[in-house]
């Protein structure tokens, strides 16, 4: 049985079927051609490669933002309609938790960012001592300039990731203690969405296909939204 | 081939909407969004932004059109989509489910022009319909002439330069004040006004030309409004309505049953969300009994957007072999005819 | 900034295909008129010089159109719509923000703030007579001032 995973939140559209604890396939590409034109032929190669066939899909796993809203509503459209089909569980998965993945067990802080545009950015703190990857606080639109800051004053290294970073390198002088992902390891892709999926799904958790909509994070919602995840007083 | 169940996916403007189709003609269902009060049904605020809209939407009707038809998942055959024109953002919610349903179920996929899709809905309208026949399509994006000699075979005689008649009617309700949308307000107003107050211009009116364009009628409206409000004059809102709306309407009729006698159709079809305006109709019906030519025009529903004519085109479309891949994309500038 | 007079679609039509071989892929232009100025004219012979052979026509339904000439073209019209959400709804950022090819954008005055900080600004005014159009070029941000500069010469010399 199969999880199948899309990530196209941002530029990167990308595809991953992960199969009785192995990731079986993954196609994972950043190109000038839209996600709308190339997911759904993905989706078939990824499953043709990882030899899974359409009633073997057990679940769907799909990264829900924040980020490009085309993008996100391309992706959530496509998972929604094959949830439904095959009637498999529909998992979302916030993109800013999939980027943090790729640094799962760091003595750093982890800052993913995606671009919000207008010079701002998605931003959600995270911390992966021992292996545990939790986040530090809200989703928050911030000014880069303002990211910056808050990261230089942070005690230890941090490193940066998410495709904001292509206004960063070679643009901006950092900090010291703030670093920059390398390339592998700087964009979402489906296999971290999957890892989450498969952990949501093993934990008994589903989204609702006929009402799940994309992470639209607006200033004002990114307090409400970590109050209702966190519980009472907590800033 | 007949028997075939077609499900129709809707999302080009406001509305998402899905639909069943058996065979070419018979509609099991078509559902369109305002219909199931999806915010009541889920607890959350309905966003107002269409292309927020439709991914919300979008399970919900394809769901519901399912279940009013009686038909299951399995049941369907194959999978018709608008990909164009319309909305960007509202198109790609509809084409990437549309692609994700026909690719789970593993049945064909059919990308159809939305405009088409208004002219198919004659067919659904009057079972007994078929072509050959002249089209006038009047919706909010376009406005166009189309012979339709087959079902699948149609020639674009002309279309607007610039503005759609829709566009037209849209911009002077806002310039005069009116809610959107603007063209029903006119509508509305106009039957309190006279058509014949003010003498507008009917732009590239010549005999014999296809060609439509409003632009010249919408700047004469304009510089109309602003000379008399310069001179301090009360504009009568009902009789620049009546007048403006009088120059639109006369150049629609006129064009399209010199088309169809210039083709020698014997039918004239109207197609597209403008054509609900009363004006319009009455007018196009009154000139079909005078040059004797059927008039054939859609109901209230099915002049709005709705799945049910993409799935009748869908069907047509799929007869004649058209089928699109995997790599369908929505075309916001997508026009009719080749 | 400079401005020039036009006494006829024609003319507004050449004036467009000078400022189409002049301009820059990558470049956001924002058109401010009146209804019935002649701002789609402007973008369809602006259209029809980068190699575009499709329809060209006001997006003010569709919201946004994109052409295929020499570069991709992106023809927004902001004249529907009323909040600043809807243009994150649109993708409007996303085409704006480190634009390739052309971004064409129509009724930029209705949200200032969205355009991005380097833009070409073309305003086409009616004139004394009924066919008599004004249109002035302003560069917004160093890049663009130099490029309106730029125009201005060459339009002057191709006079």
């Amino acid at each position: 049985m199969s999880i199948l995973a899309i990530e196209t939140a941002t530029q990167v559209s990308s595809v991953a079927v992960l199969t009785d604890g192995k990731l079986a396939a993954e196609l994972t590409m950043q190109a000038k051609l839209t996600h709308s034109e190339t997911l759904m032929a993905h989706v078939e190669q990824a499953m043709k490669m990882a030899g899974t066939k359409r009633e073997e899909a057990e679940a769907i796993a799909v990264s829900i933002g924040p980020g490009s809203f085309t993008g996100l509503r391309i992706g959530l459209a496509a998972a929604k309609a094959m949830s439904y089909v095959w009637e498999v569980p529909l998992l979302g998965v916030p993109t800013l938790e999939v980027l943090a993945q790729h640094f799962w067990s760091t003595d750093a802080a982890i800052f993913p960012l995606i671009d919000a545009q207008k010079g701002n950015a998605y931003v959600q703190p995270f911390s992966a001592r021992a292996g545990r990857l939790r986040s530090e606080g809200p989703i928050a639109v911030k000014s880069l300039s303002e990211i910056l800051e808050e990261a230089g004053e942070e005690q230890g290294p941090v490193v940066l990731l998410g495709d904001m970073l292509r206004k960063i390198e070679g643009k901006l002088t950092l900090p010291a203690n703030v670093h920059i992902a390398p390339l592998h390891l700087r964009m979402p892709r489906a296999a971290n969405v999957a890892v989450l999926g498969a952990a949501r799904l093993a934990a008994g958790e589903q989204d609702n296909v006929m009402d799940l909509e994309p992470l639209y994070i607006r200033r004002s919602e990114a307090e409400v939204l970590w109050e209702k995840r966190h519980g009472e007083g907590k800033a | 081939m007949d028997e075939i169940l077609t499900l129709g996916i809707e999302s080009s403007c406001d509305e998402t909407s899905a639909a069943v189709l058996r065979g070419g003609r018979e509609v099991l269902s078509n559902i369109i969004s305002t219909q199931i009060p999806v915010h009541q049904k889920f607890g959350g605020v309905v966003p107002e932004i269409a292309s927020r809209k439709h991914i919300v939407n979008i399970m919900p009707v394809i769901d519901e059109a399912l279940r009013k038809a009686g038909v299951t998942k399995a049941d369907i055959g194959q999978v018709a989509v608008t990909y164009g024109p319309g909305l960007v953002g509202a198109l790609l919610v509809g084409v990437s489910a549309a692609k994700a349903l026909a690719f789970a179920l593993d049945v064909p996929l059919l990308g159809v022009n939305h405009l088409e899709g208004h002219i198919f809905a004659n067919f659904l309208q009057d079972k007994s319909l078929e072509p050959p026949f002249l089209a006038l399509v009047v919706s909010g994006g376009h406005t166009a002439l189309v012979d339709v000699a087959d079902y699948d075979t149609f020639r674009l005689l002309g279309q607007t330069r610039d503005d759609a008649a829709g566009e037209a009617f849209d911009k002077i309700a806002r310039v005069m004040g009116l809610p959107y949308p603007g063209g029903p307000e006119i509508d509305r107003l106009a039957k309190e006004g006279d058509p014949l107050a003010i003498d507008f211009p009917r732009a590239l009116d010549k005999a014999g030309s296809s060609e439509f364009s409003f632009s010249g009628l919408k700047s004469a409206v304009l510089a109309y409004l602003n000379s008399e409000k310069m001179k301090g004059h009360e504009i009568h809102k009902a009789n620049v309505a009546a007048s403006f709306q009088h120059s639109v309407v006369e150049v629609l009729v006129h064009k399209a049953f010199d088309a169809a006698e210039q083709a020698e159709r014997k039918t004239l079809v109207l197609a597209g969300g403008v054509a609900s305006n009363s004006n319009l109709e009455s007018r196009l019906m009154e000139e079909a009994r005078k040059r004797g030519i059927r008039f054939q025009y859609p109901g209230r529903i099915l002049c709005t957007d709705n799945a049910a004519m993409i799935a009748c085109r869908g069907y047509y479309q799929a007869r004649a072999g058209h089928f699109s891949d995997a790599y369908l994309n929505a075309v916001p500038g997508l026009s009719l005819g080749v | 900034m400079f401005a020039m007079v036009s006494h006829s679609p024609e003319e507004t039509a050449r004036i467009a295909e000078a400022f189409g071989k002049k301009i820059h892929e990558g470049t956001v232009v924002g058109l401010v008129g009146d209804l019935g100025a002649g701002k789609t004219l402007f973008v369809q012979s602006l259209a029809r010089t980068l190699g575009v052979e499709g329809d060209v026509t006001s997006p003010s339904f569709s919201l946004m159109n994109i052409y295929e000439g020499i570069c991709p073209i992106v023809h927004f019209d902001l004249y529907r719509l009323e909040r600043e959400e809807e243009l994150d709804d649109i993708g409007f950022f996303e085409y704006t923000d480190e634009a390739e090819g052309l971004v064409l954008v129509e009724w930029p005055d209705k949200f200032p703030e969205a355009m991005p900080e380097e833009y070409v600004l073309v305003e086409i005014a009616y004139g004394e007579e009924k066919t008599e159009r004004r249109l002035t070029f302003r560069g917004i941000g160093t890049e663009c001032e130099e490029f309106v500069k730029e125009l201005e010469d060459f339009v002057h010399t191709s006079d």
